[in-house]
């Protein structure tokens, strides 16, 4: 059995396979982005509108308009439109994001004319009932009480309020009161300006082939330019703080958030980004998870990662632990981010994360459904097609000083606000 | 339809093989036949420990993560009260870094001091996370305290107490190794982009050679007598709303009548426009969020049933009105065939995206090879479509009594 002492060869991934989504202009004006057919008997259908809660600076607003868009006009209630939905098997799921927000229509392929026909018509002059919007604060007040019985909802926001101020467009935490404070009118108007179905981007993966594509274009009617609100709300720029703790009583851990506001960055610095967040704890085997969780037991999990805001991105850490462990924790994770420029990955580590993130950029494009949110990222974004072929390229020919000197550029644990929520010692 | 064929290795390893020629990727599933439902009562978080143990490297292998990332891959665990899952997925040009990486640790897992001591500390602070700093986060354990007083299915597989995991010694772990993990007590399932002879040549090379080291997990567990009359008990939780829960068991995966009992709790309770939610939500104001779901299982499933309550409702009131829309349900009040339709064509939608994906289509192959019926992974849908109205309804009245039901009532904690 002596074979088993050595591992087969990992051969290096250095190059995508996939085939991007063709490009069709309707006849009705709609841009159709569709994915390679599968023979699955499922579609997705993803519209997109380039708006989200980073447009207003309170973000309930268009979050509770994007949530309440389906739930009754002028002749059907909420009831009935979603009972229409699910007689035919498919779902309407709403999302917003900061940049943008978003519908998928989920269904099976032999009822796609019905389940889209059904959107359409009933989605279309949405009248926002008072009863809807009254149980929609009702719930949500209570979703957000009980978030906010959570360490990690605190060390979040608290970092985030840090960094960005109150009333930021990047500050994305409600409060009882905003969702006390919507009214229909402002629903209403938000919709009319920003989330009516013709200024939308539109994407279809699964089992969609020509037949599907024309009853789509059937269905869809004239479509209208997409409309950007015109300027984010104001990003303040408050007093730097670095610490940052909040006790709560009856929390067993300790949530621990550090961050730091990036600016916009180019597409190489964004690619850098990405692949020097890998090191620092994008990955089970980076240094966070590998010193705090494997090698000492701290936490359950800790990870780094870069999120989009309004004006550029924020880098952010985050992990749970035991009160005692808490400082000890923060006190590792700062030694960590010096390491990166004191010590940069060479050799075996540096390696083993190229193939790593090769692997995982490849796989990313698998499956019916990988290729809509990979394209909305890259015209959200105004990115080009390239964007990931080059990142592929970029993941092989980074060098261990760019790594050190972006680390010490970007990643100065004195930059950072930390905050600490939960039970403190 | 789900194409697969399936061998055994001499030492008792089932192989699946699934060809999927649209993936870029190689999937290793690997299900053993042990959960929670096989530790003893004061040994209880077991397989979940061990879950963590066996990414710790084995003897041939230092790291068994290094491994998996090298080869451009990843991997991920998830333990419950019947069985272990492990999977792991590269890119299909290194399968074979997989094969290794699967089989020398069914092989020889390298159980030491230091990583079972390092585990200890993750799954100590798993445990808090999940169950001590999230709402409602004991909830399991509560409802399954409740439920069983001797059955092995009383405690979650996150475990009943945290001194359990925090007291777990080397030999302890050790013989659990020993007893479950061994080729006779698992089922390997390779999918993806990779031919059924690359397999049969892999599975040769490195799994054949892996002794029948231990017995087949027989899955002989104490039975409770199904609850008569209703359980009750009360707790405090940090979560600031006020809750109730109740809890039935109900008939096992194999049984059809678990589909009509997912399907009645779904039209009760499983969206926005069920009675539970329009009624008691929407229109009465008496819950903030309220549902129905049953769990399907292989021993037995679970009919749960629940409103977080708004401010100044009682707990009492909460149940009364749960209770009678369940009675009303069962009695063939709400629901008709346009329903049946409904929750049909509902059943069937997600299923098909379920099997969109690769990993979905290995585990459920595994899953349905553990239970002994392989071939009925084909036939899903059709079940689906043999439950009527009238089943469903008898099936409901037949596994759930309202007069028996395990009620939890969840209370704000007050601060001190």
């Amino acid at each position: 059995m002596t074979f088993r002492l050595t591992a087969p060869e990992a051969k290096t991934i250095k190059t995508l396979s996939f085939v991007p989504p063709k490009e069709y202009t309707m006849s009705g004006g709609w841009s159709l982005f569709t994915s390679p057919k599968r023979d699955l008997g499922v579609i997705k259908l993803l519209f997109c509108w380039p708006c989200g809660t980073a447009h207003k600076a309170a973000p309930t607003l268009a979050r509770a308009t994007q949530t309440l868009r389906l739930s009754g006009n002028k002749n059907l209630s909420a009831e009935e439109i979603q009972e229409g939905f699910e007689y035919w098997g498919a779902a309407a799921n709403l999302d917003v994001g900061l940049l943008s927000s978003t519908l998928v229509l989920q269904t099976q392929k032999q009822h796609l004319e019905q389940s889209l026909k059904w959107l359409m018509e009933q989605g279309a002059e949405p009248v926002f009932p008072e009863k809807e919007l009254s149980v929609f604060k009702q719930v949500e007040t209570a979703s957000l009480l009980r978030r906010m019985q959570t360490p990690r909802y605190w060390s979040s926001r608290l970092c985030f309020e840090a960094l960005y101020g109150k009333d930021s467009a990047d500050t994305r935490f409600e409060n009882p009161e905003d969702i006390e404070n919507l009214r229909v009118a402002e629903l209403k108007n938000w919709f009319e300006k920003h989330l009516r179905f013709p200024a939308a981007r539109l994407f279809a993966s699964g089992d969609f082939g020509d037949e599907e594509r024309a009853v789509v274009e059937s269905l869809l009617g004239t479509a209208a330019p997409l409309k950007q609100p015109a300027s984010f709300s104001q990003t303040q720029n408050p007093e730097f703080k670095s610490n940052i703790r909040h006790g709560m009583e009856h929390a067993q851990q300790v949530s621990l958030y550090m961050g730091k506001r990036l600016p916009r960055l180019t597409i190489q610095e964004m690619q850098t980004a990405s692949f020097v967040n890998m090191f620092l704890g994008g990955f089970f085997g980076s240094r966070l998870m590998q010193d705090l969780r494997e090698t000492q037991g701290l936490t359950y999990g800790v990870g780094s990662g870069l999120t989009p805001s309004a004006h550029g991105f924020t880098w952010y850490i985050n992990g749970e632990m035991n009160s005692q462990n808490a400082e000890k924790a923060a006190v590792a994770t700062r030694e960590i981010m010096l390491g990166l420029t004191s010590s940069p990955p060479v050799g075996e580590e540096l390696e083993k994360a190229r193939r790593y993130v090769s692997g995982q950029l490849r796989a990313g494009f698998d499956g019916p459904f990988s290729l809509p949110a990979k394209w909305q990222f890259l015209l959200q974004n105004n990115l080009p097609e390239s964007y990931y072929a080059t990142y592929m390229d970029r993941i092989w020919s980074i060098t261990t000083d760019e790594i050190s000197v972006f680390a010490d550029n970007y990643l100065r644990p004195d930059s950072f606000t930390l905050a600490l929520a939960g039970k403190l010692s | 339809m789900i194409s697969f064929s399936r061998f055994v290795l001499p030492n008792g390893l089932r192989v699946i093989h699934h060809y999927d020629p649209d993936s870029s990727v190689v999937v290793l599933n690997t299900l053993f036949n042990v959960g929670a439902r096989d530790e003893s009562s004061d040994k209880t978080g077991f397989a979940h420990l061990f879950e963590h143990l066996m990414f710790g490297g084995s003897k041939n292998v230092l790291s068994y993560d290094k491994a998996v990332e090298n080869a451009g891959g990843s991997n991920n665990a998830f333990t419950n009260n019947e069985y272990t899952n492990y999977y792991i997925s590269v890119p299909a040009e290194n399968a074979e870094t997989a094969f290794w990486l699967e089989s020398d640790r069914i092989f020889q897992l390298n159980i030491n001091p230091q990583t079972l001591e390092v585990q200890r500390g993750v799954v100590v602070e798993e445990f808090k996370q999940r169950c001590h700093n999230a709402p409602f986060g004991l909830l399991w354990h509560h409802l399954r305290g409740l439920l069983y007083q001797k059955s092995p299915y009383r405690w979650p597989a996150i475990g009943e107490d945290l001194s359990h995991i925090e007291n777990a010694m080397l030999e302890d772990v050790s013989a659990f190794y020993k007893k479950h993990y061994h080729p006779a007590n698992a089922i390997l399932c390779v999918a993806g982009q990779i031919s059924e002879e690359e397999t049969r040549t892999l599975c040769e090379k490195w799994y054949a050679d892996i002794a029948p080291t231990g017995e087949v997990n027989n899955n002989l567990y104490i039975s409770d007598p199904l609850p008569k009359t209703r359980r009750f008990m009360e707790t405090e939780d940090p979560s600031p709303n006020p809750a109730v829960f109740m809890v039935w068991r109900g008939p096992a995966f194999q049984n059809p009548e678990s589909v009509a009992l997912e399907f009645f709790a779904d039209l009760l309770g499983g969206s926005e426009i069920s009675p539970i939610y329009t009624l008691w939500v929407k229109e009465n104001l008496v819950f903030n969020d309220a549902a129905a779901f049953y769990v399907r299982s292989h021993n037995e499933g679970l009919f749960v049933l629940y409103g977080v309550l708004n401010e100044g409702e009682t707990h009492a009131h909460g149940e009364k009105c749960l209770l009678e829309t369940l009675s009303d349900a069962i009695a063939g009040k709400f629901f008709t065939e346009r329903h049946m339709e409904r929750v049909k064509n509902k059943a069937t939608s997600a299923l098909l995206f379920e099997k969109a994906s690769l990993i979905n289509r290995a585990q459920k192959l595994c899953y349905f090879e553990n239970i002994g019926e392989i071939n009925r992974v084909q036939d899903e849908d059709a079940v689906y479509r043999n439950v009527s109205l009238q089943v469903m309804l008898k099936t409901a009245a037949g596994n759930i009594n309202p007069d028996a039901a395990a009620v939890l009532y969840y209370h704000p904690k007050q601060s001190s």
